[in-house]
This record gives C-alpha cells, structure tokens and sequence, in this order.
C-alpha cells in the first residue's frame, strides 16, 4: 500500500477559504455546521506584535486513525489500497465515538445521524468513496481533491505521501517521519508563530 | 475573523448530548443499585433473625427493580435519543465486530446484567414468597391473572420454579451478577477514558474511579431510599448503609479533587476544562455535585447519626419520621448530585486543541 496524504504550507496559504468552499460544493454539503475541510485563523500576540497564520484542516487518514479504533462495528475503514479512511454509512449506528477519538475534529455528522467524513474526493458526498476502487481505476473519484485543485497558492497539495515528503522541506519531511503512527500530512513548519509567542524571525 | 486568538485552533466538534449523560447516569444506578441489593442479600443470608432477614430481602428486591428499571431507561434514552440508527443497533450481536471497542465489551455487560437481573427477578419475586411493598410485581402479576384470567402468575411461578437452582445457587448466580454490575460501571469510565488523549477532561485513570464512587454511592442511595420510602427504617440497618455510603461519598471527594487539581495544572486543553467546570458551570458544579450531592449529604449523615446516638429513634413516632425523612432527603440529594455530575462531564467535555 502505498499511503496517501496532504501537504500544507501555512506561509503560502492565504485564508481565502477556496479549498474549504470547494469541499462543500464537491461534497455538496449544506449544513454549515459540517465541515470535512476548514480554515482556521489563528492568531498570537498584541497589536502591534501581532501575527496571523491560516491553517487549512481536514481529516489527515492517520497511518493508525483513532477513529477506527473505537468504532463498534468497524463502519470506519482504512483502505488497503491508499490508505484512505472511508467511512460505511451501511454499518454505522451514529455513536459518535468517533468524532471524541479523532484529535483533528475530522468526524462529522450529518442529519441522518451517521459519520461523514473527507475521503479524499474517492467519490462525491457523504459515505460516498468507500469501497470505491483505486483512484486511477475509479469513474467517481477525482485525480486530485477539489481542495486541492482549487488551492490558489500552492499551499495545499495532495497524493502518494512519499512524494509529498520528497518535494517538502527536509524539516518538514523529518517532522512527518518522527510522528509514525500519525496523521499522513506534510506540514511545513509556519515562521509566523512559535507557539512560545516569541517570533523568531525578527 | 480571528477564530483562535490565543494562538490554539479549538476544534468545534462536540456531539455527545444531555442523553448521554442520562444514559450514563442511569448505567452506573443500575450496577450501584444491584451491588447494594446483593450485599443485603448477603446480610439476609448470614442472619439468624427472620424479621432481619425479611427487611434485607425487602432491600434486595428494591435492588433489583431498580437495577432493571435503570437498565431500560438508560438503554431507552442511548437507543432513541442518541443514537443516528438505533434499529441498526439492535443487530448488534452480528454488526458489532471491533471487540477492542469499549462500546462492543459494554454492551455485552449490559446484555448479560439484564440477563442475570431478570432470572434474579423471576426468583425472587415468582419463587418463594416475596415481602413488603417491593412486592409488587408480584401483585401485579396476581391481580392480572384474578381480573382478567391472564394465567400471567402461574405461568411466571411455573418458570421460576423450574429454573430455581436453590438458595445457595442463586446467590451465587447473583454474585457473578455482582461482577457484571462492576463492569458496566468500569466501563462508562472506561469508555470515556479510552479517548482522554483527545479529551483531557476524561483522565483515563481518575473518571473511571470517580463514575466507579459515584454510581456505587448513587445506587445504594437509590435502593436504601427506596427502602426507607416504601418499607421504614425498622430493622433495614439503615444506619450501616448510610454510613456505607459516607464513606463511599469521602473516596469520590478525594478522586474528585484530584481530577481538579490535574485539569487545572494540565495543558491547554485541561485548564479551558478545569474553567468550564469551575466557572462557567460553577453553579451546577459547585452547588450541585459538590454541594447537593458530596458536602450536603455528610452533614445530614452526622446529624442523623447524632439523632440516633441520643435518642431511641424508635420509641417516639414523630422522631421515627424525622429520621426518615431525614435520611429519604440524603439519598435523594446524593442521587441529583450524580445527574448534575455526568452532566457535566458530557457538558464540558471538548477536544485538546491543536497548535499550528
Ligand atoms: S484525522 Fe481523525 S478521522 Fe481522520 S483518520 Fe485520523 S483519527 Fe480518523
Ligand atoms: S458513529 Fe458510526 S462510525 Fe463513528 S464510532 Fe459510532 S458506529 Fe462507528
């Protein structure tokens, strides 16, 4: 298997929301309380000391998820293929077990009461994606997410982790190796803010 | 827009409901309320005294009503309140597969507690004759069959006694019983703790202990209440069972405090917990859970406890029902300090948040 992931780089993003817009159209997502794809602000320090960094969020399909752990019928499911985890609407009783094991928020629910979550475009809408076959072999999946495609930057990409890893920062590539086990993102490490509030490119 | 001004992003998902808290509440009532019922059970069994034996099978009747009465309200609220397919659910023996899911090992409990409550049931109120007020399903069952010839009672007799597997087996079926009822308390801790990494208010070591306090307390204050209400406090040891809970009530302060003081020293994600607690809800925490439910309850406890040292409580009848009253008001309030505390503990349960 060889695992899919994303990549982001919060120096480049802009906080202009197009992915998370993208997500929402692609997914064709009303709720405004369902969020598979979200722009976060975070801010630090005081005016005029004050920065501002822009982080893109979604499900990262974690080499060993949370969420899969604790579901009771296995409706959460790690693809062999990719490495993606889908979710199966068929199996899930709505526990919500989930969404409290997740640490990225990723889990949603719908009106129906059953898990929604990013599978990567595999398909389009909720508990869509899952079981779908390969992405080059798939009529229904994107080559590339909407988010993705709709990045105005650069600052959010997707695909085999491996590649995502070469085309990163060495920083970045070490941070994703040391964290086994964990969220298959590439991140590159933001310059704006240091989370002890001293800016350290001043 | 700035959504996360001190520099953590805080993740908005929170799904868990007032139901579950219930469903909660009503889980560790049922056990607390089967463990108490099976230690005067005990009691009966060890006495020579027939009017004290008679008073512990009152108590061990209430228990067990309780405990299933408990079982099915919880079970009601889970299934169809809080659950997105609550049909679904009820395929569980085929769909749920992850047997490393806290949710897959409580379930089972809980099935198998119901199981082994209602054989309890069915002996001790259908087998042998059952006694005072808690009688009543027997009554019930009598009175069907008279009105509407319904052989409801006959039918229930025939089962019971073909199932009866003597005095000594059923106490001891009743003490696997007794386990069952520790585990589906273990695990509403349990389940909560397993995920503590992303919800530090759930310490994986100290919510169990204190769901494990707190339903013991709230399940014997259920069934001795009961017991006082419906049958007196003649004979029901009423004072032992009080004192029991005192000092089950001293242990939860103890875990309780802990709790705080690891919150209020934890990482971001705690301290926003230890505030919400503290502050925010500090009316329900501090007046209900610590109040109503921890700090009221041990000085009614002295009180009475004096009462009792001073005067024959039984000699004068105004003083009789003073002290019931008095003790019917302690286990109440216990029993509302155990609903405001898993409210809050589903109410200020919110993710670690993440920084960038
Ligand atoms: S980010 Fe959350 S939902 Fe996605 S795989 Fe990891 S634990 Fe599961
Ligand atoms: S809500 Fe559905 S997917 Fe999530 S743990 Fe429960 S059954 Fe599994």
């Amino acid at each position: 298997m060889s695992q899919w992931g994303f990549y982001f780089d919060s120096d480049r993003c802009i906080g202009c929301h197009a992915c998370s817009q993208a997500c929402q159209v692609q997914n064709e997502i009303d709720a405004e309380n369902i969020t598979w794809r979200r722009v976060e602000h975070v801010g630090e320090g005081e005016f005029p000391d004050y920065e501002e960094v822009s982080i893109s969020m979604s499900c990262y399909h974690c080499a060993e998820p949370e969420c899969l752990d604790v579901c009771p019928t296995n409706a959460l499911v790690k693809r062999e293929e990719d490495g993606i985890v889908t979710a199966n609407q068929d199996r899930c009783i709505g526990c919500n077990y989930c969404s409290y094991a997740c640490p990225y928020g990723a889990i949603q629910f719908g009106e129906n009461g059953l898990v929604q979550k990013c599978h990567g475009c595999l398909g389009s809408g909720a508990g869509d994606g899952h079981s779908s076959p390969p992405r080059e072999e798939s009529e229904g999946a994107r080559e590339t997410p909407a988010c993705v495609d709709n990045c105005v930057t650069g600052a959010l990409k997707a695909g085999p982790i491996n590649e995502l890893v070469r085309q990163a920062s060495e920083e970045a590539a070490d941070a994703y190796h040391s964290g086994e086990g964990g969220p298959s993102l590439v991140i590159e490490p933001t310059t704006k803010v240091t989370m002890e509030g001293e800016n350290d490119d001043r | 827009m700035i959504d996360s001004p001190d520099g953590f992003i805080w993740l908005t998902q929170q799904e868990y409901g007032w139901y579950i808290a219930v469903y909660l509440f009503f889980s560790g009532l049922a056990g607390g309320a089967y463990l108490t019922g099976f230690a005067a059970d005990l009691f009966g069994w060890r006495t020579a005294d027939v009017s004290t034996s008679r008073s512990m099978r009152a108590i061990t009747q209430w228990g067990v009503i309780l405990a299933i009465g408990a079982v099915g309200a919880g079970m009601f609220f889970l299934l169809f309140f809080h659950l997105g397919a609550p049909l679904r659910a009820m395929f569980f023996p085929i769909l749920f597969v992850n047997f490393g899911s806290w949710l897959v090992i409580g379930t089972w409990i809980i099935v198998i507690f119901t199981m082994v409550v209602a054989f309890q049931g069915l002996w001790l109120f259908w087998a042998g004759e059952p006694t005072g007020k808690s009688a009543f399903p027997r009554t019930v069952t009598s009175a069907v069959e008279n009105r509407f010839g319904i052989p409801a009672d006959t039918w229930l007799t025939r089962l019971a006694s073909l199932t009866y597997p003597g005095a000594r087996g059923r106490l001891a079926i009743s003490a696997v019983g007794s386990g069952l009822a520790l585990g589906m308390i273990a695990y509403t801790g349990l389940k909560l703790g397993y995920v503590s990494a992303t919800v530090p208010l759930w310490d994986g070591t100290l919510l169990p202990l204190l769901f494990l306090t707190s339903a013991l307390s709230i399940g014997l204050a259920a069934t001795i209440g009961a017991t006082a209400v419906f049958e007196g406090i003649h004979g029901t040891k009423i004072t032992t069972f009080s004192v029991a809970d005192d000092v089950i009530i001293l242990g939860e302060i103890a875990v309780l405090a802990l709790l705080l003081s690891v919150l209020a020293s934890g990482g971001p994600g705690s301290t926003a917990a230890f505030e919400l607690l503290t502050k925010e809800y500090g009316l329900l925490f501090w007046g209900g859970v610590v109040t109503l439910g921890l700090v009221l309850p041990l000085g009614m406890s002295v009180a009475l406890i004096a009462v009792e040292f001073r005067e024959d409580v039984h000699a004068c009848e105004r003083l009789t029902r003073l002290v019931r009253g008095g003790y019917t008001l302690k286990f109440g309030f216990v029993v509302l300090g155990g609903v405001a505390l898993r409210y809050l503990i589903i109410a200020a349960a919110y993710n670690a948040p993440l920084s960038p």
